[in-house]
């Protein structure tokens, strides 16, 4: 089996490219024999919450982070370190001490079998067939919080963090998709994706048109405007041409 | 449905303070240690504005996501508050507000550790108003006054998230019933619905304090009931933030407290994804 991964991205509309504040790995288009991908959607209310959603992209890429997390404390320093060497005015740093959050889902796919870990609401979708086979951590959009639990740059607002810690696995066959969405996308597939409908649509997806097919669902209503990452990928049999 | 509309730098939504500067403040407050309800509206008006700049700051800088005016009443005065280089401005981009507090001054805070404990940190504390207490209280003038910034600021703004006036007072009005002109902010319309208008009520009494009740049964006395009655129900979405930062909020909460903090208010308003273990 390999894996054909295709990340599709695209800021908040009002936002520039340098405020887009998701992070993911892999971070461009590619085949793989087995993966440790990941997306990670810093709050847009804290500040240097894009950081610390690439460290711990980048920490679950190098399998630094297991699925319990217990490599955080390293990198609570490594963000700290970072931020602490910024001259900043009074509003920022005080910002800055709230500390940053982040939604985290990562997932290992390797030998046919995925195994994610996942805080907050960023989501997996398994789809086979054209049927959903598994949605995780959450399985409806109603069950998208305003407020939802995050991983956070300060040890004192983690003391939770092993009650909202989720993981899951499942099996890949050969035909399979797995989306990683951050919450603005999972919404919009958690309503979709139950009528099987929009499988076409979204294989016709590539990173150059994803940005115009996101602000037509922006005016439509039917997506929140939000920093937006959807990854897709593809299980494809060793036979089969890519 | 009402009160959607995205708050963003493209789309910016109001918010306009009104603080009583009477000479009634001088007295004491019910909440305070030996502090005047002056006192506590300073304290009130400098918490709200240093927590909605941070709310809007990022590493960057500050995002205008609000106009932001504060007029203060009392005596013959009524009228934009600002000081220094804002004087005499009536909604200033809250960006500008970071920039240009009258002074900033150092305070310790007791912070959790993240390991059970607790330690002390050094803080800086932006300060935009002392406390000021002379004269009468003309809270219709200043509610007029509120009337016509928030009308002109709508029409400009007309598919905004609708403005939110928080009046900071003891309610003791001394040029008439404040309830007509509370109305009247309360029925002009915007694409997203009305303005809403919340009190922050600082009374001498040393009753307990009460946060956004349904009712007015269970409030002290003549000037919470007033000031409860003109305050607009919250809206859903603030409702449920409430609910879920842990109030007891009924379904026909009002934007009202007594001898409360309303710095939760801030908290509640929906710029972007707020992490729930966030305080």
């Amino acid at each position: 089996m390999r894996l054909r991964v295709r990340p599709l991205v695209a800021p908040k509309r009002g936002s520039t490219p340098e405020e887009y504040e998701d992070a993911r790995w892999p971070v461009r288009s590619g085949v793989h024999r087995s993966l440790r991908c990941a997306v990670a959607d810093g709050a847009t209310e804290a500040s240097f919450s894009g950081l610390w959603a690439r460290l711990l992209v980048e920490a679950f890429r190098h399998g630094r982070l297991d699925a319990a997390l217990t490599a955080l404390p390293a990198l609570q320093e490594q963000w700290q370190a970072a931020v602490a060497g910024i001259p900043l005015p009074w509003y920022a740093e005080e910002k800055a001490r709230l500390g940053a959050f982040s939604a985290l889902l990562g997932v290992t796919v390797t030998g046919g079998r995925w195994d994610a870990v996942a805080v907050g609401d960023s989501c997996l979708f398994h789809i086979r067939e054209g049927g959903l086979l598994a949605a995780f951590p959450i399985e409806r959009a109603e069950d998208l919080a305003a407020a939802p639990h995050l991983v956070s740059s300060l040890p004192r607002h983690n003391a939770a963090l092993p009650a909202h810690l989720r993981t899951a696995c499942g099996e890949l066959r050969d035909g399979d998709v797995l989306y990683l969405a951050t919450d603005a996308m999972a919404g919009w597939l958690l309503r979709r994706l139950a009528d099987g409908a929009c499988h076409n649509e979204l294989a016709a997806l590539r990173p150059a048109g994803f940005p115009a097919w996101l602000d037509a669902q922006r005016d439509a209503g039917t997506i929140r405007n939000d920093d937006t990452t959807l990854i897709r990928i593809d299980a494809v049999a060793d036979t089969a041409r890519l | 449905m009402p009160y959607t509309a995205e708050i963003s730098r493209s789309n910016p939504s109001c918010l306009l303070f009104l603080i009583d500067r009477s000479g009634s403040m001088e007295d004491p407050f019910g909440a305070g240690d030996g502090k005047s309800k002056a006192d506590g509206v300073a304290d009130a008006i400098n918490r709200l504005l240093q927590n909605l700049v941070i709310k809007c700051a990022k590493s960057e800088g500050v995002r205008d996501y609000y106009h932001v005016g504060v007029i203060g009443y009392g005596g013959s005065t009524v009228g934009p508050a600002f000081g220094g280089e804002l004087a005499g401005r009536d909604l200033v981009p809250i960006s500008e507000l970071a920039e240009k507090p009258e002074r900033i001054e150092e305070r310790s805070r007791k912070m959790d550790d993240g390991a059970g404990g607790l330690v002390e940190q050094s803080v800086k504390f932006p300060v935009w108003f002392d406390a000021v207490a002379r004269g009468g209280t003309p809270m219709c003038e200043a509610l007029s006054q509120a009337e016509r910034l928030v009308s002109g600021w709508t029409a400009q703004h007309p598919d905004s998230f609708p403005p939110i006036v928080i009046n900071i007072t003891d309610g003791e009005s001394t040029d008439g019933n404040p309830t007509g002109a509370a109305d009247r902010i309360r029925s002009l319309q915007s694409a997203d619905g009305s303005p809403l208008l919340f009190n922050l009520h600082l009374s001498s009494q040393r009753a307990a304090p009460v946060e956004f009740p349904s009712e007015e049964s269970g409030l002290p006395d003549q000037h919470a009931r007033l000031l409860f009655g003109m305050s607009s129900p919250l809206p859903d979405h603030i409702r449920d933030a409430a609910r879920q930062d842990g109030y007891s909020v009924g379904d026909g909460a009002r934007g009202f407290v007594f001898n409360a903090d309303m710095v939760s208010v801030i908290r509640f308003l929906d710029i972007g994804t707020r992490p729930a273990n966030l305080r």
